[in-house]
């Protein structure tokens, strides 16, 4: 599994592990945390800091040097007005203003010429002593002048002095507060510009792992999602699952794609016949109902073929079941040649085929198809070393004309198959009502059948067979009667083909053998004997492993010795398998039962089997007897039978005499015994053991 | 929108009731000043209590909106009246030194000064020690002023004389009682200015070393946090919307802060 998990990503790299991606992301994440928070902090405290630089926290000290450049400025306005004041007390005033703020401590930080500063009040002080002297009563307008000159060079370089203090303190509050404000708008800049980019990088990141969301996670998802409905609708296909881009959505793919595969094989399983690789009865029906509602929707056919291989069960059981095998095979890839890839063939188990032809416009297309299935199964075939001919019997029903569900289109299309197989084999047939009809009185005769065998509503007749030479019963054939329940009284060869067909003959001879040894020993007690009595042996009954031990039972449990009965064996049935029939009847008559070939004349007997059959008797079919006397080709067989028969040691029972002149011929003939109503129809027990009883009073040949 | 502006308008009114009635419940704030220490606070001639420390008191009372209730006390009184609690503030022009810290609150600087001597013309002083050399010295009482020129002796006949205000050391200069006074500089200039300051001026330069220079405080009842915040905050605010300046401009010919 892990080996073959890379083959569908072809990739030589490999899909990543999401799982190692989750730890690796995660740790990125917290780093990434991390740094926003380091940002972040150092952002607000950065902001902070401008707030307090730019505002409340910098009012005072910018408040406290403009005040000391304002209080320069005075110190040089009062400067000036003392220099020209005409009054004495203001220009004192101006004076002393001068000295007090000269030290004041609005100015100690003002400036590093502190002294600079202060020197303003020896000036003033100097000045002072200048302007009293100029002022005093009597000075000479001369020397008042030198005296002014004075003053005014003092002032002069004083003021000069504290004018480039005030301009240098004025540019240095404006450079500081250009200073602030320069840092402010730049650090207001790089914030701006690391939000910015934290803000992209973020939606990058976002960006990023959308997509790598949308790649490894929800695309795979989808196309997964997509691949598994298109499978549930029946239209997709494994391959179509997407290329996983992880080893993760790997693993799911190829769980998906191995749970698939093996629901597909399950499926398969469910739906198909392992040996034919044909769909089976759950696939039939499936596509029975499928075709059946297309057929509805487009107004047009289904025709349901139900294709049974005529004798396979021969070929099962002289072939073996491989070779049976092989021959299904065979015919399942010669059906599968016939039809349409739309049409449906399944094998229902068996030898039996179905083949549902889908949306049916022409019904002569059907007839078609089902004579192409008959030759396709004509074809001759090899299995193993034997060459087998093979046929298939085909029953047609369509839908909706002759039945609108698939239970009723299968039942139907069975009855028409064995309408073909009844006609002969190898052969197709479509459905008709009458069939329909014919199969329901069977259905209901071979019900009322299997109650008669519970309730034992048979009886037996009796019909006497007569030595020729004597004129006296030798035996009594028992023939079986059904007496209904209303009285009617059933013939044989209306029940007896349905008692085969249901299986229902094998209770019924063992009864009639049973009964007939009963009722023989009955009479042997009443000292009618002695006497035979023959029962019909079916072909079920023969092909029955126990019939020599259940014929030694009923003997022993009726006391008869085993030369009181006589078993009936068609010529047909003995010839279906010569070889094995021939063992059995060689068991039998070793047992010392009599054994005698029924209908003889009426099958294809092989003479060579005929001499190897360890039979005492042949019964000469009454067709031959009926014309014996104007037909000179019955006569021929009659006596060519005859002769046969006793050239092999066999004695020869002739069937059906109704006539005085049959009776003479077959007497001419040289024939061992006579049955027929010349001498007595099929009697009840009563009325034969009155016969029985009036030949034993009376000796002598009966009329 | 006539709804809200009623509205708001009615939630002003109620505010500023409220607000008006916070004012009345909240007691009077008791503010000292001294009296005759022109220019900061003295009496006018029509009986009303004016100067730049009373001005200066009430934009205080009026930016904490309580009411002031001044009351004059000699300067030696200020710091044993307000560290008893009889007095909640004070304009006293009171330097912050180690000892009065000890007693009273001290609030943001409200103005600076430095210390003069003051005498009549003509005098010259090279060093403070020399001061009171055959010369008679007053000072105010309790002052940080008298406090510094106790460390010298007197000599030559010289004396050392303390008044109760800065008015009496000035009227002491005025009447001979002494040579020279030793009283803060800011106090000195109005006297000097006027006609009775004539024929005095400052003798020797003003002096700033050993506290007898540096910044001017109001004292405060000490432990009342909330108070001193409160004033605190007043003055700043004072100082900062150029109002501290306006007074100043009243009182004296430049700043003095």
């Amino acid at each position: 599994m892990a080996s073959g998990l890379w083959t569908h990503s072809g990739g030589a790299q490999g899909p990543i592990s999401l799982r190692r991606w989750v730890v690796r992301l995660s740790v990125a994440f917290l780093g990434l945390i991390l740094m926003a928070a380091v940002v972040l902090v150092t952002v607000t405290l950065t902001v902070i800091r401008l707030a307090d630089r730019g505002g409340m926290g910098a009012a005072p000290a910018l408040m406290e040097e403009l005040r000391a450049v304002g209080n320069i400025e005075r110190l040089i306005a009062l400067g000036d007005q003392f220099e020209v004041e005409p009054d004495v007390q203001r220009m004192r005033a101006a004076a002393l203003s001068m000295q007090a703020l000269a030290f004041h401590p609005s100015l100690a930080r003002l400036t590093d010429n502190q002294s600079g500063i202060q020197a303003t009040f020896g000036t003033i002080s100097d000045m002072l002593v200048l302007r009293d002297r100029s002022l005093q009563v009597g000075m000479q307008s001369g020397e008042r002048l030198a005296l002014e000159d004075q003053i005014h060079a003092l002032w002069r370089v004083q003021r000069g002095v504290l004018t480039q203090i005030a301009d240098e303190a004025a540019v240095r509050v404006v450079a500081a507060n250009t200073a602030i404000a320069t840092e402010i708008s730049q650090s207001a800049k790089l914030i701006l510009v690391a939000t910015v980019l934290g803000a992209l990088l973020g939606l990058l990141a976002c960006v990023g792992i959308v997509l790598a969301i949308r790649g490894f996670f929800v695309t795979p998802l989808l196309g997964v999602s997509d691949c598994l409905h298109a499978l549930r609708r029946g239209t997709g296909d494994v391959r179509e699952l997407p290329a996983p881009r992880s080893q993760e959505m790997a693993d799911v793919v190829n769980a998906i794609r191995d749970l698939v595969h093996a629901q597909g094989a399950l499926e398969h399983l469910a739906l198909h016949d392992p040996l034919t690789g044909l769909g089976n009865r759950h696939a039939l029906e499936t596509r029975l109902e499928q075709a059946m509602a297309q057929a509805r929707r487009e107004r047009s056919r289904v025709a349901l073929m139900f294709i049974d291989l005529d004798r396979f069960k021969a070929v099962n059981d002289t072939l073996g079941h491989a070779q049976g095998d092989e021959l299904l095979k065979i015919m399942a890839s010669r059906l599968a040649a016939c039809v349409r890839e739309t049409d449906t063939l399944v094998r229902l188990g068996g030898d039996e085929f179905i083949l549902a032809l889908h949306d049916v416009t022409d019904v002569n297309t059907v007839a078609v198809v089902a004579q192409k299935v008959v030759d396709a199964a004509l074809q001759p075939l090899q299995l193993g070393a034997d060459d087998v001919s093979s046929s298939v019997s085909v029953g047609i029903c369509l839908f909706p004309d002759d039945a609108t569900d698939s239970g009723d289109l299968m039942k139907k299309a069975d009855i028409a198959m064995y309408h073909a197989k009844a006609r002969g084999r190898s052969r197709y047939q479509f459905f008709s009502a009458e069939m329909d009809a014919a199969v329901n009185d069977q259905l209901r005769l071979e019900s009322a059948l299997r109650r008669a065998v519970e309730r034992c509503e048979f009886v037996l007749h009796y019909q006497p067979q007569i030595d020729a030479r004597s004129g006296r019963i030798m035996g009594v054939e028992a023939l079986i009667r059904w007496q209904r329940d209303e009285g009617e009284l059933v013939p044989p060869s209306v029940f007896i083909p349905a008692a085969e067909s249901t299986g229902l003959i094998v209770p019924m001879g063992e009864w009639v053998l049973k009964t007939a040894c009963e009722t023989l020993s009955e009479w042997h007690r009443q000292g009618l004997g002695p006497l035979q009595v023959a029962v019909n042996i079916s072909a079920c009954q023969f092909s029955q492993p126990s019939l020599v031990h259940r014929v030694a039972d009923v003997l022993a449990g009726c006391q008869l010795p085993a030369g009181a009965l006589e078993l009936e064996v068609t010529e047909s049935v003995a010839m279906e398998n010569p070889e094995v029939a021939i063992a059995i009847l060689r068991e039998l008559k070793r047992s010392g039962v009599t054994v005698s070939i029924d209908d003889f004349g009426t099958g294809y007997s092989s003479l060579a089997y005929l001499k190897r059959l360890p039979i005492d008797r042949l019964k000469l079919d009454r067709a031959f007897v009926k014309d014996i006397e104007t037909d000179p080709n019955d006569a021929a067989i009659c006596q060519a039978c005859v002769s046969l028969a006793h050239s092999l040691k066999l004695t020869v029972v002739a069937e059906g005499v109704e006539t005085e002149r049959q009776r003479d011929f077959l007497l001419g003939l040289g024939c061992d015994t006579m049955q027929g109503f010349l001498y007595s129809r099929p009697l009840p027990k009563a009325d034969m053991e009155r016969l029985l009883r009036a030949q034993a009073v009376a000796p002598g040949p009966q009329g | 929108m006539n709804c809200l502006t009623t509205l708001l308008s009615r939630l002003g009114v109620s505010l500023m009731l409220l607000s008006s009635a916070w004012g009345a419940w909240a007691n009077d704030l008791v503010v000292a000043v001294t009296p005759n220490s022109r220019p900061f606070s003295y009496t006018e001639t029509t009986g009303e209590l004016t100067g730049f420390n009373v001005e200066l008191a009430q934009a205080m009372c009026a930016r904490l909106n309580r009411r002031c209730q001044l009351k004059t006390l000699l300067f030696p009184a200020i710091v044993p009246e307000v560290a008893a609690g009889r007095v909640d503030v004070a304009f006293g022009n009171m330097l912050k030194t180690p000892e009065r810290e000890k007693l009273v609150a001290f609030s943001v600087p409200i103005w600076r000064s430095t210390t003069s001597f003051v005498g009549k013309t003509g005098q010259t002083l090279a060093e403070p020690s020399q001061a009171m050399n055959g010369r008679r010295l007053c000072v105010i009482s309790g002052s940080r002023q008298e406090s510094f020129i106790s460390a010298f002796k007197p000599a030559h006949g010289g004396a050392l004389q303390a008044h109760p205000s800065n008015q009496a050391v000035i009227d002491a200069l005025v009447a001979g009682a002494c040579e020279l006074g030793l009283i803060p500089t800011m106090q000195a200039l109005p006297f000097l200015r006027s006609d009775a300051g004539r024929s005095f001026g400052f003798v020797g330069v003003p002096l700033a070393q050993d506290g007898l220079g540096g910044s001017v405080h109001v004292v405060l009842r000490p432990g009342d946090s909330a108070l001193l915040k409160g004033v605190d905050d007043a003055l700043l605010e004072l100082i900062r919307d150029g109002t501290h300046e306006k007074i100043t401009r009243r009182y004296f010919p430049f700043s003095i802060l």
